[in-house]
């Protein structure tokens, strides 16, 4: 496959999902090949999102190549947060439905379907409509996430609900629990790879210049 | 084609929006050689070129609206009511050098890669003042004055320029820890950014500083409650001004937003509404407009420079108390608006 003909099908998942077409994720569930496709949907989705929220980039003054390493170094963490989130789906999903037997893999190339309209994250930047559009973006994801586990448990949208809000319920708990090393290991990868603590934030700038005897400045790395 | 013209269009419309933010992002961020991080007043006096030694008794920013293609490239309109104001008050200094849509007070002809196209542009507007090619500049400026009205870039872009502000105050002879009073007039987008600059260049100045708006169109900015006080004056016919009361919800009416620094300026008697009479934004009966008339046969031009006059010379050090009348001028509160 051509890199071309590569992304002419990354394209065709990504607008297809957008409109909630079922039969995108009836391809993605018959063909385990589209796996490298349904990552790239997931990839390109953790890079658009920080490229929208890159304002958390610039103000920590992270250097224009580290930026390019920053984006793509968000698109591995969002696909490695879909895989959790795909776990912890496929998890209760076999728990509350015992009877359905479903692969892991093809749950997880599902999961990565959800990710279209994050694809869109890089419109977050617009000044003024970014935070609604942001605001959007989650909720399509959300309803692209319970359509698709109704599609593949063929359930109703209650049992849907109920089995999003448990593994989102069973992500935060273990996030609290046996998770923090990774979210630990997940920040400190962060902090080297990108060069900066990332702690600073707009309101940093208001303290800073808005205070004659200067606030706290906002350090070069 | 017409189809094509329209995706286009909205195409381009998105790439502009998208884009507007990085000028200030990419200037804090220090990608183009710039030390943000020197906001020392006093060092920036030390640092700047003088172009007179002579202070004035009170000073005038003055801030285009979003037709503006540098500091000093703007409406032709505007300019002739600057020197009337200049000489009705003689020894105010007018400062007409700031280009309030750029964090580095660079002008769209100035050293930028499409400066090519603004050339053009700015070429054109001598020729024709209404071609549609103008709209380009207006659509550019826009977007900025939305980067300062943005909670998350807001801050980043009116640091940038509230040190543009002060350093051209000081190059125009302005002493720090005078106490000389500063007035910030911003038209149109400029009444916005005026607003936005207001939390940094209060601390810069650290003397009485006011903004006068004309026609501004402005957020719930927490300028304003650095401000000693915002006057904004407005036409009934302007649609554009009317803008800041419908599209930013921290303006908007409602209980959701009697917080927002829109009302506590309100609440604080930091806001004054002045009704100029039948004006509308731009161009003829604008409040620059020397050919229209007011029923009583005073010019729109005349009615603007009297308010503007008043306000600069006589409430310079005494605050006018909430919903009082100023000195004849209508005081009115935002419902009350056109």
């Amino acid at each position: 496959m051509s890199i071309t003909t590569y992304f002419y099908y990354v394209w065709q998942v990504i607008t297809n999902a957008l409109w909630f077409n079922p039969k995108v994720v009836e391809i993605v569930e018959a063909y385990p090949n589209t796996f490298w496709i349904t990552l790239g949907v997931a990839i390109l989705g953790g890079i658009s999102l920080l490229l929208g929220q890159s304002i958390i980039l610039f103000i920590n003054r992270v250097r224009p190549g580290r930026f390019v390493v920053s984006l793509l170094l968000n698109g591995i963490l969002y696909t490695l947060s879909l895989v959790v989130w795909a776990a912890s789906i496929w998890l209760i999903g076999d728990i509350l439905l015992n009877n359905i037997d479903i692969d892991f893999s093809t749950a997880l190339r599902i999961m990565f379907v959800t990710a279209a309209p994050m694809t869109l994250g890089f419109l977050v930047l617009m000044p003024y409509l970014g935070t609604p559009i942001s605001k959007v973006l989650h909720v399509w994801s959300l309803l692209l996430t319970i359509g698709v586990v109704r599609f593949q448990y063929h359930v109703g949208l209650t049992t849907s609900l109920i089995i999003v809000g448990l593994g989102w319920l069973l992500i935060l708990l273990m996030t609290f629990t046996i998770g923090r090393p990774v979210v630990y290991a997940r920040n400190a990868v962060w902090h080297r790879i990108v060069g900066s603590p990332m702690d600073a934030k707009p309101e940093d700038i208001l303290l800073t210049f808005s205070d004659t005897q200067g606030g706290k400045a906002v350090k070069r790395d | 084609m017409i189809e094509l013209l329209v995706v286009g269009a909205v195409a381009l419309l998105v790439i502009a929006a998208i884009t507007a933010p990085l000028e200030s992002l990419g200037w804090w961020a220090g990608w183009f050689g710039e030390d943000v991080n020197d906001g020392d007043p006093v060092h920036l006096f030390s640092q700047t070129a003088l172009q007179t030694d002579e202070a004035g008794k009170n000073y005038i920013v003055y801030l285009s609206g979003i037709g503006a293609l540098t500091g000093s490239s703007i409406p032709k309109e505007e300019l002739p009511f600057l020197d009337a104001v200049a000489e009705k008050m003689p020894g105010t200094v007018i400062i007409k050098d700031v280009f309030p849509y750029s964090v580095t007070n660079a002008g769209l002809t100035g050293e930028r890669v499409f400066s090519w196209v603004w050339r053009k542009i700015e070429a054109q507007r001598v020729i024709n003042p209404n071609a549609a090619s103008l709209y380009l500049i207006v659509i550019r400026n826009l977007f900025q004055v939305a980067v300062s009205a943005d909670q998350r870039y807001g801050p980043v872009y009116n640091v940038g320029v509230a040190k543009e502000i002060w350093r051209s105050l000081l190059r125009h002879g302005y002493r720090p820890g005078s106490d000389t009073p500063v007035t910030l007039m911003g038209t149109s987008g400029g009444g916005q950014v005026s607003a936005g600059v207001a939390t940094y260049l209060a601390a810069m100045v650290n003397a009485p500083l006011r903004a006068i708006s004309l026609g501004g169109v402005i957020s719930a900015d927490p300028g304003l409650l650095k401000l000693d006080h915002l006057y904004h004056l407005y036409g009934t016919k302007d649609s554009t001004q009317a803008l800041g009361y419908k599209v930013f919800p921290g303006r908007w009416n409602w209980p959701f937003s009697q917080n927002s620094p829109w009302f506590r300026a309100e609440r604080a008697g930091k806001i004054t509404m002045i009704e100029l009479g039948p004006f509308t934004h731009t161009g003829a009966d604008s409040p620059f407009d020397q050919n229209s008339k007011l029923p009583d046969g005073q010019r729109h031009f005349d009615k603007t420079l009297e308010v503007v006059t008043e306000i600069v010379g006589t409430f310079y050090h005494v605050p006018p108390q909430p919903n009082q009348p100023v000195n004849g001028l209508q005081h009115i509160g935002q419902k009350d608006q056109a």
